[in-house]
């Protein structure tokens, strides 16, 4: 049986599930993922709508992704039209939101690297990770 | 023996321990321990000292969901101290340590004559009641983020502990999650530099963080664990 690996999009860098869960198939892995989406959203569907989680097989091969907004209980009262709409502003939210992510990085590892050139103190690492990689 | 580390043990006047001390057993119990199964006569209490026990309710299908935890702030099994009891739910050792224990008919001896005894586990059972039934609103209306942060921050508070030996798998089934949901979680808080997960221990780094994400449960029955006063 293959083994199924999960990564949380929300954002950030994002999160990952390295361990897996060995799975019969494709189809019980889509399940499986579906439920660990309705449990990331449960009480809190407007906050996480804009997160997706990614599904591989054995490490590598992406077989699915689930946008939360798809599957979202609280949008169930909108025509297919509107809730197409919050799908696809959902995910420019979640795309914007890995820019300005990244590009806090970014900014955070030149200052780092300018003061280290410069001999002068700098931020070595936040969150118990290199600030420089 | 060891008597401060329990609070009930610790509240209890002089004389009254010292007519319970002979009668106590100080065990180490690993993780895992099944202290009673559902239904099965109380047939010792469990004083914990510096380990936490869980109390699982059977879900159908195999599957069991924690109601409520006992640290060093409660004892597992009080209620024999009235009389043969049965167990309404599973206890299992949820983080190692080491226990006071006695058995359910030396107990129930000393409780029939020593009030403070008797009024203490009435007080520590109205307070198991109240958090479980916090806990079952909790279930219903909060994330499963603020949930496991909620139920850290009372790991600790009932270990004394900031490190807990918790693997990713016993979390989940206390939560009533998949494994998976707990590793992302998890994670999620990793990376904003609340704890640290390396494998089967959780290290709490930033404890006002992890208040903050937690839910308005852990505010509302924390009160009810500072330590008893027996007089």
């Amino acid at each position: 049986m293959p083994i199924y690996t999960f990564t949380l999009r929300d954002g950030t860098d994002g999160v990952v599930d390295e361990i897996g869960v060995r799975l019969a198939g494709q189809d019980c892995a889509i399940q499986y993922g579906n439920g660990v989406v309705r449990e990331l959203m449960k009480n809190r569907e407007l906050e996480t709508r804009s997160w997706r989680l990614d599904i591989y097989e054995d490490h590598d091969t992406g077989i699915c992704q689930i946008p939360f907004a798809a599957v979202d209980p609280t949008l169930n009262h909108l025509e297919p039209r509107f809730r197409t709409m919050v799908e696809d502003v959902s995910e420019r939210r979640r795309q914007l939101s890995e820019v300005i992510h990244a590009l806090n990085t970014t900014v955070i590892e030149s200052r780092a690297l300018v003061a280290r050139s410069r001999g002068k103190p700098y931020l070595a690492s936040r969150f118990g990770r290199g600030t420089i990689r | 023996m060891r008597r401060s580390g329990n609070w009930i043990l610790a509240a209890l006047p002089d004389s009254v321990f010292q007519q319970l001390e002979p009668d106590l057993r100080h065990v180490t119990l690993p993780q895992g321990t099944t202290c009673m199964d559902a239904n099965d006569p109380i047939d010792q209490v469990y004083f914990p000292q510096s380990g936490m026990v869980s109390l699982f309710v059977a879900t159908g299908g195999g599957g069991m969901v924690e109601t409520s935890s006992i640290g060093r702030e409660g004892a597992v099994g009080l209620q024999c101290g009235f009389g043969p009891r049965l167990s309404f739910s599973r206890a299992v050792v949820q983080i190692p340590g080491s226990f006071s224990t006695i058995l359910s008919a030396r107990f129930e001896r000393m409780v029939s004559c020593t009030p403070t005894l008797r009024d203490l586990i009435v007080r520590y059972t109205e307070i198991l009641w109240s958090e479980a039934q916090q806990n079952a609103a909790c279930n219903a209306i909060h994330d499963g983020s603020s949930r496991l942060c909620r139920w850290l921050l009372q790991c600790v508070d009932r270990t004394g502990s900031d490190q807990l030996p918790l693997t990713q798998e016993s979390l989940a089934e206390t939560l009533g999650m998949r494994r998976t949901t707990v590793t992302l979680l998890a994670q999620q808080l990793q990376n904003r530099g609340i704890l640290r997960y390396s494998r089967g221990r959780i290290t709490v780094l930033d404890r006002a963080a992890l208040q903050k994400h937690a839910c308005g449960c852990y505010a509302a029955v924390k009160h009810d664990y500072l330590p008893y006063d027996a007089n």
